[in-house]
């Protein structure tokens, strides 16, 4: 009780800060996240698999959001959270399709990215959500009801966009570690070039240089004095251990790597959404 | 003899640099704020694109009330006499809304009217479109917000004075209208 008493102005200030978001935006499960549980395990897979496949030959991307209820939200604002949030189609081409059903309301949406919304206008989605996806809801076919919007969606995107032949090569993870050899190399020779000069300034100076470079690239102010300081210390522990020049044995920098740096999960292409789409219930 | 030149060069240097990078974060955060504007004003176009469409439809099926069409019409035209005072704008598209949400709770009075494909589609459309509005006008805010956080706030206030950047207006909906005209019927 008296936690509770001590906390309530934390959840006071916080239930003021954040007025609209009564809905909290899922963690993605892939290009189908039944949250509500209305898909078997099987339904899902095949879903699952259809949709990768629908990405791999055309490079758009459905996804489909089952929530047990809104939280008084109306359904297209979570929608176009959702979507955003996830980033839903690729960044430059925005050609995300969000089909995001709420089991509770018995409310459905498709929302349209910006790059799709030529190719699926709002009557179209309407019609989609009226004719080919209600029916089969009413009836209480879900997951058939589901295939049939996505196949409608299917038909109506037609040859929108053409497979990304980038989409192999876009990998980053086989950039990631010819960068870290890079900076290993980089921080070796200056180790031993500072450890072999008998200044204590020098390593200040390239930092801030690095720093300068920094902020003109990335108007990354704080970066200026956070390199000179890390130069400074840098200098000071090379001259003070004796950095062995010219290099040789390399261990000592290997142990304290850059922490992995993890991209956002789900594995969707950064795209955005405006609105576009249509509603209905069943 | 040579050391405090060097001190004071290298300090003025970094106060240059550091002006040059809050100037182009200003600039960086204007443009977010004029194309986000943009955005604001193609959605609203969008609606007032609909404003023949509506009126034919509605026209078509009911002896109405001439002034609501009336109103609507006249938004639209105040609209286009706005050219690109952002004020103005924003002045006529709240008129807009207003009139509409009126229009819209006169049609209820007609159910023959709101049974045809025509109407259904035109309500779709609309819904469409004042979903694409609401994000559009929250995007904006969230620019404005954002440089205005720029321009105020200390040490950038001051290359913002130097510069002549003035903070942005918010994009307030007419109070009652927040989620107007809601366009709920069908189904």
């Amino acid at each position: 009780m008296k936690l509770v008493r001590r906390l309530w102005p934390v959840v006071l200030v916080w239930l003021l800060a954040t007025p609209v978001l009564a809905f909290t935006v899922p963690p993605n499960q892939g290009f189908v996240t039944d949250r509500a549980g209305i898909l078997t395990q099987q339904q899902k897979n095949d879903l699952e698999h259809a949709l990768r496949a629908y990405r791999q030959q055309t490079s758009n991307e459905i996804a489909v959001v089952i929530v047990p209820k809104l939280g008084g939200e109306a359904i297209e604002d979570v929608g176009v959270q959702v979507g955003r949030a996830w980033g839903i189609g690729s960044k430059q081409k925005s050609n995300g399709i969000l089909l995001l059903i709420a089991a509770e309301e018995r409310r459905m949406t498709i929302q349209v990215g910006y790059g799709l919304e030529g190719a699926v206008p709002d009557l179209t989605a309407k019609a989609i959500i009226d004719r080919d996806i209600t029916p089969l809801f009413r009836a209480g076919k879900y997951h058939e009801g589901i295939l049939a919007g996505i196949d409608a969606l299917e038909k109506n995107i037609g040859g929108e966009y053409a497979p990304d032949p980038e989409q192999q090569a876009k990998d980053t993870s086989g950039i990631f570690p010819f960068f870290v050899v890079v900076c290993f190399i980089i921080l070796h020779l200056s180790a031993s070039l500072l450890a072999r000069s008998k200044s204590w300034w020098m390593g200040g100076i390239i930092g801030g240089v690095i720093g300068i470079i920094l902020t003109l690239l990335y108007s990354f102010w704080i970066a200026i004095p956070i390199f000179v300081l890390l130069g400074l210390l840098f200098d000071s522990i090379v001259s003070k251990t004796g950095w062995p020049r010219g290099g040789g044995r390399g261990g000592f920098w290997f142990g304290g790597g850059i922490g992995g740096g993890s991209s956002g999960g789900g594995g969707f292409g950064g795209g955005s959404f405006g609105g576009g789409g249509a509603s209905g219930g069943w | 003899m040579r050391r405090p030149w060097l001190i004071i060069l290298g300090f003025l240097a970094l106060i240059v640099l550091w002006i040059l990078t809050s100037y182009n974060g200003l600039i960086t955060a204007k443009a977010g704020v004029d194309s986000a504007w943009a955005q604001v004003q193609t959605t609203y176009q969008r609606r007032f694109d609909l404003v023949p469409n509506l009126v034919s439809t509605v026209k078509g099926a009911a002896k109405f009330e001439q002034s609501t069409l009336l109103q609507v019409t006249q938004a639209r035209t105040q609209w286009q006499r706005a050219g690109s005072d952002r004020g103005a704008q924003i002045a006529a598209a709240q008129g807009f809304e207003g009139a509409l949400s009126r229009l819209l709770v006169t049609v209820e009075g007609y159910p023959q009217l709101q049974a045809t494909q025509a109407f259904r589609d035109l309500m779709t459309q609309l819904e469409g479109t004042e979903n694409r509005i609401s994000v559009a006008r929250r995007d904006y805010n969230d620019a404005v917000q954002s440089y205005n956080v720029r321009v105020l706030r200390a040490p950038t206030v001051f290359v913002a004075r130097l510069f002549g950047f003035i903070p942005e207006k918010f994009f307030q909906s007419t109070t009652g209208s927040e989620n107007a005209p809601s366009v709920n019927f069908v189904q």
